[in-house]
């Protein structure tokens, strides 16, 4: 799906301001390339010239035979119908803890259940970068939500109680309530950074693993697959197992398909991952190689795919 | 320099007229003709284009922000990795129109200064002075040539892929060999072979049906050596509509191409040698493989979806786009 680029940024402010300060600058430069890491646009772009404006039908499978139909909503700098009145506060509780600024809960369709791994220095430069956008106005269509919620969202305080608070990321295994990314000690530096970036930033899992009947990744599965089509396909196993995951696959195999999209038999993928591989291929070396260090250790889970590998 | 610093003071003065003061040394004549320009042997070097920067850039740069054009250092790295020449030269962004930087920069100077960044921003001349090897087109190959260097299977490819330059009517919609990845060559003709490629005549079918693997990996390997020619003329004297065109182009492929296609983070601008490199590649080969990738005829799950998300005018304006630009700071 389309994204923004700084290149609309800068014509902006060439002609407006008399330059940017340094640091202004580079955090607008982090933000950017956080934002097309964790692909907002993917989401929230429907048509590239009208960045951000939201729109996109999202059809999220939340149990069997049951089919929400969202539309994502306008998170341009528009005061009226994006983001433009939010704070930076208001950004960043949406992140950490689903909830938006008028105090009610988002549904993890948000994918904020790994966004709340970002950090709040992240986070201000993505907002940064966000709300340096043009305006897009936009009213974006209301999502369908019926069975078996009916668009009821206090009832996701229960979802959040029972599912969030607990850690669940087998190898991380973090704090065990929202909050961003703390490193483990024990673990080197790249392997940290990659943890934080297909977990938080990336937010793999929330394709990748399956859910239990409650819709939350099952802990001891984690990246085994996915128990639901995303769209026409299933997110396959990527962990290590030899038969049903990717443990014959070589580091360089790993960042070659992060870079390129070209798996070791020659097969792409498409759809959705087509989308990741667009932001994959974008991010630096260096944080390709770390993703590959944290997905080369995920615990081995003999998962069979359901829609057959 | 003792010559480029008195005349830098006589430009700076904003005295005496730009266009004939200079001319760099072992230079013909400048001439603003567009097919000259491009065969001609002018070799500038940093002291040619200096007093230019100091009239037309340095009331911004780098007070502003960027690069002082003034400090060799700084200059030459902004040579190399093909921003000066595309900001000044191809698309006239810098100085910004509108500016009077931008009403007092000649085309000549432009032209001078896409020289310069052509010869990867040379501080001295070579000790001996002529052409450097990136700044002038590189000649098609005569018939002598093709008959005694060329290996004998690469010929009958010429026919139609041919290696010299703008291609002839009738053949637009062939791609040129020349520069390309070998293994994305190969990988191709593996297909065309198998037919899980199907040339929508037909004949690449044909011809690769009846290559050897052997002969296919020597053809890959040979078409990538030859270098790429085509668009390195070093004025592209686009028209106004031609410009917006490439604008457009450029935009869109910001979002969608340049990450795998021509990603200055990467070797050879591709971030895998199976991937292609598209910078000054035939535009209607280009546009017509992403129509085909459009309505999946041309069969990858991961170009499909980044197809079928563009009109046919964006796919266009790529096309276009990709046809024009030249490749980034490296060789093809």
């Amino acid at each position: 799906m389309k994204i923004a680029h700084l290149g609309t940024l800068f014509v902006l402010l060439h002609f407006t301001s008399t330059g940017l300060p340094q640091n202004l600058t580079e955090l607008l430069v982090r933000g950017e390339y956080l934002v097309n890491a964790a692909g907002c646009a993917d989401c929230h772009t429907l048509k590239h010239d009208r960045p951000f404006a939201g729109g996109v039908k999202i059809d999220a499978t939340i149990g069997p035979g049951l089919k929400l139909t969202f539309y994502s909503p306008n998170i341009s700098s528009d005061k009226v119908t994006g983001i433009g009145d939010w704070t930076e506060a208001n950004f960043i509780k949406s992140m950490r803890e689903g909830i938006s600024p008028n105090g009610s809960y988002y549904y993890p369709v948000y994918p904020w259940r790994s966004y709340t791994k970002i950090t709040d220095d992240d986070a201000r430069a993505m907002f940064a970068y966000l709300r340096a956008l043009p305006p897009i106005v936009g009213f974006t269509p209301k999502s369908n939500i019926g069975f078996p919620i009916y668009n009821q969202r206090w009832l996701m305080w229960f979802w959040k109680t029972i599912f969030l608070n607990r850690s669940n990321d087998p190898l991380v295994n973090l704090q065990t309530g929202p909050g961003p990314f703390v490193p483990l000690p024990s673990k080197s530096e790249s392997w940290n950074r990659g943890a934080y970036l297909v977990e938080g930033v990336f937010h793999c899992a929330e394709c990748h693993s399956p859910r239990n009947a409650g819709g939350a990744p099952i802990a001891d599965q984690w990246m085994a697959g996915s128990s639901f089509p995303v769209g026409k396909r299933f997110p396959p196993n990527i962990t290590q197992d030899l038969a049903t995951g990717l443990g014959s696959w070589k580091r360089v195999d790993w960042l070659r398909f992060l870079a390129s999209g070209i798996s070791p038999d020659g097969t792409q993928p498409g759809g959705e991952m087509a989308q990741v591989i667009r932001n994959t291929a974008r991010l630096n070396q260096a944080d390709r190689a770390a993703m590959v260090d944290y997905l080369m250790l995920l615990a081995s889970v003999p998962r069979k795919n359901e829609g057959g590998r | 320099m003792k010559r480029a610093y008195l005349l830098s003071l006589f430009l700076i003065a904003g005295c005496g007229d730009e266009s004939g003061s200079h001319k760099p040394v072992g230079a013909k004549p400048e001439t603003t003709s567009t097919t000259e320009s491009v065969a001609t042997d002018a070799v500038t070097i940093y002291a040619d284009v200096r007093p230019i920067f100091a009239a037309h850039c340095s009331a911004c740069h780098p007070a502003r922000n960027g690069p002082d054009w003034l400090d060799y250092a700084q200059a030459k790295r902004y040579a190399e990795n093909n921003i000066l020449f595309r900001r000044v030269v191809t698309e006239k962004s810098m100085p910004p129109p509108g500016s009077p930087q931008a009403a007092s920069i000649t085309s000549d100077e432009r032209e001078a200064i896409g020289r310069w960044a052509n010869a990867r921003g040379p501080e001295q001349l070579a000790a001996a002075p002529g052409p450097s090897t990136r700044s002038k087109a590189v000649a098609a190959p005569s018939v002598k040539e093709i008959e005694t260097t060329f290996p004998s299977e690469a010929r009958s490819c010429l026919n139609c892929h041919g290696l010299d330059g703008p291609q002839a009517e009738g053949k637009l919609r062939i791609p040129r060999l020349a520069g390309q990845n070998a293994p994305y060559l190969l990988d191709q003709l593996q297909r065309f072979k198998w037919r899980e490629r199907i040339d929508p005549t037909n004949a690449m079918n044909e011809i690769a049906g009846e290559l050897s693997e052997e002969v296919m990996g020597n053809l890959s390997k040979y078409f990538a050596t030859r270098p790429a020619f085509g668009n390195l003329s070093m004025t592209s004297e686009l028209t106004d509509s031609e410009s917006k065109l490439f604008n457009r182009g450029h935009v869109i492929s910001r979002q969608y191409c340049v990450q795998c296609h021509m990603n200055p983070i990467y070797p050879r601008g591709t971030s895998d040698p199976k991937i292609p490199a598209l910078a000054g590649q035939s535009e209607q080969y280009l546009r017509n493989q992403m129509l085909y990738f459009r309505d999946n005829e041309r069969r990858s799950p991961l170009m499909h979806e980044y197809a079928k998300e563009l009109k046919k005018s964006e796919i266009e304006a790529v096309a276009f786009y990709f046809s024009v630009v030249r490749q980034t700071n490296h060789e093809r």
